[in-house]
């Protein structure tokens, strides 16, 4: 039980004004500003937006100033701020089809049709700290880049497609693996409900977007060492902007409301069939607001592994277990609860404390006897 | 963009908020597979504002919705004030042409430069012949 305790204004708004002095940091320094933030931290910006499940760059890199650098911190900011706002509506599904790709890779297939685009990746960089950042660059050092003009006249007039095929449709279409297909329901919404289990998947794939990085990272390597294998390819995945379809009530007509940078892939997973289904594959599905291949990866391997029961596969792994799982997934429950314990417990522990001692005291009673 | 239009109207109109400027969330629904069942991502920061316009030229009245991505009440403001004007017949073709021309022109040469971008780090992977694929 946990009993309140009083007292302590002054201490806290001294630990308080102490805090934002800290976060300003040397004054010499100049302050940082939301717009620095959200430009050239984009991906902490985008961690932030995808765990507050809320898209919004410029709260999202203001929420990540006020929070010192605390990523987890600023997630709860920012589902703190949501509860002010009122809801208008849903919007249509987005059409991640449609998407105006940056990136688009495929590890299963060489030739995709589209082709793969690597986009902008830390994927085979040498990881060596580059000092030259330790300066600050001019805009001219990227347009003199000599390659990029190489690569300008390469392309010519011809003409650049940026929206391309999803690359699990040819499976789909040779039979090898089963489309995606859902009733078209209206979906549970965790920020009006509860969770409540048995879980549907549109409830896992919810908690599974706005679930902790770290917490999904751990789970899908779980599964890759043994704790419920789903054998996993990377069928696709792709990074782009993707617009977003809003049909305000008063119109009755969608509305395009803005457009936003989706990370989504897609796996390929380990066949079933017996005799009277031929065999095929299997798919997970992850799909993750901002530039986040690590979470997108990550939460398809733990949405397939999720599944176990859909394919009677035996549970052996916690990524297999939809309570463990989803209860634990959700860093402003975690991180609440944990830290609670280090608010004052004082009543509680003298309980404990009476209680060991009148124990010790038994036992020494009885010693004596 | 919007802003320098909007400065070069003449003032023989007015309009009234029948919605003022107001940021609020749009829940994003995504479908597994992109197919498959719909599921809620998570939300979007969005202004939407209603008014209701009147022309003292025409005394025509029409009713005029915005809606911008983040908390931009002036943004949402001026595109409910150019849907509303838009909806009304002589502003129609020259709105056309001054303001939603050059912003599709704009949003496609976004487009093209982009892909253009990307285009650049486009790779064809071969595989290795190993030995013992003779």
């Amino acid at each position: 039980m946990y009993v309140a305790v009083k007292g302590g204004e002054k201490a806290i708004r001294s630990a308080h004004r102490l805090m934002a002095e800290k976060r300003r940091g040397n004054t010499e320094v100049p302050e940082v500003e939301i717009e620095q933030i959200r430009e050239q931290l984009s991906l902490a910006v985008d961690r932030v937006m995808a765990e507050g499940s809320l898209y919004d760059r410029d709260l999202a890199a203001l929420a990540v100033k006020q929070a010192r650098g605390d990523l987890v911190e600023a997630v709860f900011l920012l589902r703190a701020y949501r509860t002010t706002l009122p809801r208008f509506g849903n919007s249509q599904p987005m059409d991640t089809a449609a998407m105006h790709v940056r990136r688009r890779i495929s590890a299963a297939y060489k030739d995709v049709p589209g082709g793969q685009v690597l986009g902008p990746t830390f994927d085979y960089t040498h990881r060596l700290l580059d000092t030259d950042l330790a300066m600050p660059t001019t805009p001219a050092t990227f347009s003199d880049n000599e390659e990029r003009i190489c690569a300008e006249t390469e392309h010519g007039e011809e003409e650049i497609i940026s929206v391309c095929p999803k690359v699990l449709f040819f499976l789909e279409k040779e039979g090898l693996l089963p489309p995606e297909e859902g009733v078209d329901i209206f979906p549970g919404d965790l920020t009006r409900q509860p969770l409540e289990l048995p879980a549907d998947r549109d409830i896992r794939l919810q908690n599974l977007a706005r679930a902790d990085e770290g917490m999904l990272l751990a789970l899908a390597y779980s599964t890759q060492r043994g704790f419920g294998a789903t054998h996993p390819f990377v069928g696709e995945i792709r990074m782009g902007e993707t617009e977003v379809f809003f049909v305000p009530e008063e119109l009755g007509f969608p509305v395009v409301v803005g457009e936003i940078t989706l990370t989504e892939c897609e796996s390929v997973n380990h066949f079933v069939g017996n005799k009277r289904h031929p065999a095929s594959f299997t798919r997970g599905y992850g799909l993750v607001f901002g530039e986040n291949e690590r979470k997108a990866i990550s939460m398809a391997l733990v949405d397939r592994a999720l599944r176990a029961d859909e394919y009677d596969e035996e549970t052996r792994g916690p990524a297999q277990n939809v309570e463990f799982v989803l209860y634990h997934s959700d860093n402003v429950e975690a991180s609440g609860f944990v830290q609670h314990l280090k608010l004052p417990h004082y009543v509680d522990f003298q309980a404990e404390l009476a209680l060991v001692r009148s124990l010790r005291g038994k036992t020494a009673g009885k010693e004596s006897e | 963009m919007l802003e320098t239009e909007a400065a070069k109207l003449p003032d023989s109109f007015s309009y009234i908020f029948l919605r003022r400027p107001e940021p609020g969330l749009v829940m994003l629904e995504g479908r597994a597979g992109n197919t498959g069942q719909r599921f809620n991502l998570g939300e979007m920061l969005i202004t939407r504002c209603v008014v209701r316009l009147e022309s003292q030229e025409s005394n025509i009245v029409s009713e005029g919705y915005g809606f911008a991505q983040g908390n931009r009440p002036r943004h949402a403001e001026l595109a409910a004030m150019f849907d509303a004007l838009l909806q009304q017949k002589n502003w129609e073709e020259p709105l056309e042409r001054s303001l939603i021309g050059p912003l599709i022109a704009g949003r496609k040469e976004q487009l093209r430069k982009r892909a253009e971008e990307t285009a650049d780090t486009k790779v064809d992977f071969f595989t290795m012949v190993r030995g013992e694929d003779k």
